[in-house]
């Protein structure tokens, strides 16, 4: 048995891989709705497998980061499996817990904790790890409990809970250079402070960011830090653009390949800005990044994680650089779509130019509604499948912004998309504004919510039927989801006349 | 780096004191945090709240100082814990300290019999 000192770790909601669908683990930012919360946690995020010493054959990208980090300056460290903690309450002097959205403060949990009233199953997994006995167990026992990840600011909104679970130190960005020193003080009993925020002037150079040891939740890798979009409701756009380099990129799909992940989800906050001139995209270094991964992982599936809009269109215009990937380096072999995340936020020009000015670049802000129709167009045509967001509540709306936004959707309704409502969570150059609540939600905010509702529906139908979760194994999955939308029709239809009532008011 | 007390690290003592508001505190730090390039912040923290209490009237300026890296340590709710501190830095004249609202007396005089200027907001 390995005597690991320093444990990293998550709930459940996070240390499971979503029976290899990332889009599943969305499931995990709601509450159980018409069914038992075990059921629902199976859907969203059933046990990951582990080896012999509860280690994760995946894990969440970000633990592997720091674990590969503190490994690689000595330290014994691991990644352990929530059900298997208890193994090294002999061993363990520090305990880290990393988790993008602790307490379902961000979004989309925060929107569906709001509108059903019922806490996201993130919340109470994660709440119902911290209380558990291993956990107890290990506090008294003296071990130093280090919580982070980006979902770390939402310990400042718990402090009753912070001082139960007894949490030593609060730690927030991107950690790579200050993490082994923190990490070598809890060992050595030195005091802590309470709470870290790496700021952007300490972020890590290309140099000092880690190859991941083992592999990640659904092949996620990296391939570039930072946005230059400056948009101001998110915190990455304050962090340096950096591209890591292909030779690390391959590195990590061949630690994924070996854990026995097959499959590669590029990781930025716009993939195709991958080597890119500022904000236009450039086909050689996209071109190569795709090649070379495909040539790795062979027939298995190739994701990206959140594209730009305008990017996409800049690419398909300019190149036939999208029509050009998905064809010959995606849509091969067994793969017949990519997912993708991207963000429309909001559909009304005059509130794009306050909020996101940069984000319909290098198109004028103003053509942003015409920009978010073409990319969506061009997605349908290439058999890409975005799941898109977009932000009520943000900060200097009004309601006829909040029109615009209903006006773009029903433009976007021949487009085979996902689109999700997300109430404003303040982040970034946002952090100081304040929350969107339930009562901010005005008519035209449900109107938005109820023609996304019924886009989603009818398109989510559509993609389960002909793209998603088409594997045999994922049948009693598929069936599960498509009465879970039957569910709902039927519940918004029953809600119908007193909706109309109030939208009327 | 950031968990030393490395000469680009810049201290900050903060006393919570009875009532006051941390809002004219946003606004100072981050005047000192422009005026003086400051990349790394260390806010020390004096509050009767307790840990991590004292978050609760503190947040605020957590969440308006987004360009620097910050490291934020409770270092006790009396007036000797304050005097604690301030006997181990070992250079006063670099240091910042920040009274909100009402202190107890004898810390305003223990900073005054050191000479050692204070903020109060």
């Amino acid at each position: 048995m390995p005597d690991y000192e320093v444990i990293l770790t998550s709930d459940r909601t996070m240390m499971s891989n979503h029976h290899g669908k990332e889009f599943l683990g969305f499931l995990a930012t709601g509450p159980a709705i018409n069914m038992p919360e075990k059921v629902w946690m199976w859907l969203a995020a059933p046990k990951l497998r582990v080896d012999e010493f509860g280690r994760p054959k995946e894990a969440p990208y970000g633990l592997r980061k720091v674990e590969a980090k503190l490994i690689d300056e000595g330290f014994k460290a691991a990644i352990i499996d929530p059900d298997y903690i208890h193994k090294y309450l002999n061993s363990m002097k520090v305990l880290m817990v990393g988790h993008h959205d602790f307490f379902a403060y961000g979004p989309p949990s925060i929107g569906w904790w709001v509108i059903t009233g019922k806490e996201p199953v993130n919340r109470l997994s994660l709440m119902r790890f911290m209380r558990s006995e291993v956990v107890r167990k290990a506090k008294e026992r003296g071990v130093r409990i280090i919580v982070g990840g980006p979902g770390a600011w939402q310990w400042l909104w718990e402090l009753d809970f912070w001082r139960e679970c007894g949490v030593d130190l609060v730690i927030e960005g991107e950690v790579e250079r200050v993490i082994g020193g923190v990490v070598r003080k809890a060992l050595d009993g030195e005091e802590l402070p309470d709470y870290i925020y790496v700021g952007p002037s300490d972020t890590p150079s290309i140099d000092e960011i880690p190859v991941i040891k083992g592999g990640s939740v659904n092949g996620l890798v990296e391939i570039m830090r930072g946005c230059p979009r400056g948009c101001k409701f998110c915190s990455v756009t304050l962090r340096p653009l950096r591209f890591i380099p292909l030779d690390k990129i391959c590195e990590e799909v061949k630690v994924n390949l070996r854990a026995g992940v097959r499959s590669v989800i590029l990781h930025s906050e716009d993939v195709l800005l991958y080597g890119a001139d500022g904000i236009r995209p450039k086909p050689d270094p996209l071109i190569k990044l795709h090649s070379v991964v495909r040539d790795l992982v062979k027939d298995g599936n190739i994701a990206w994680s959140h594209v730009s809009l305008s990017a996409l269109k800049y690419a398909e215009e300019n190149y036939k650089l999208v029509s050009n990937i998905v064809n010959n380096y995606i849509r091969v072999g067994k793969q017949t779509f990519i997912g993708v995340e991207v963000g429309i936020e909001t559909g009304s020009p005059r509130l794009a130019k306050i909020i996101m000015p940069a984000k319909a670049a290098p198109y004028p802000v103003e053509a942003w509604p015409d920009v978010v129709e073409d990319a969506f167009r061009i997605m349908h045509e290439n058999y890409i499948i975005p799941a898109a967001t977009l932000i009520l509540g943000l900060p200097g709306e009004e309601p006829d912004d909040v029109v615009k936004t209903a006006e773009l959707l029903d433009r976007l309704r021949p487009y085979r998309s996902i689109i999700v409502p997300m109430f404003f969570v303040p982040l970034g150059a946002l952090k100081h504004k304040d929350w969107f609540r339930k009562h901010n939600i005005n008519k035209e905010h449900i109107e938005v919510m109820l023609r996304t509702f019924h886009h989603t529906v009818y398109w989510a139908e559509e993609i389960m039927e002909k793209f998603y979760l088409r594997e045999p194994y994922l049948t009693p999955i598929r069936l599960g989801l498509k009465l879970f939308i039957q569910y709902a029709k039927w519940r918004i239809n029953k809600l119908k006349p007193e909706i109309e009532a109030l939208i009327k008011a | 780096m950031l968990m030393s007390t490395s000469l680009d690290t810049h201290h900050v003592v903060v006393v919570l004191g009875d009532g006051g508001t941390t809002d004219k505190l946003v606004y100072l730090t981050n005047e000192f945090i422009i005026k003086r390039g400051v990349k790394r912040l260390f806010v020390h923290v004096i509050s009767q709240d307790g840990r991590p209490k004292y978050f609760e009237r503190f947040r605020n300026v957590l969440q308006s100082l987004i360009h620097c890296s910050l490291i934020i340590k409770y270092e006790g709710s009396t007036t000797n814990d304050f005097i604690r501190l301030i006997k181990s830095t070992h250079d006063l004249s670099k240091l910042v300290v920040v009274l909100v609202g009402e202190p107890p007396t004898e810390l305003k005089d223990f900073l005054k019999e050191l000479g050692i200027n204070y903020i109060s907001v």
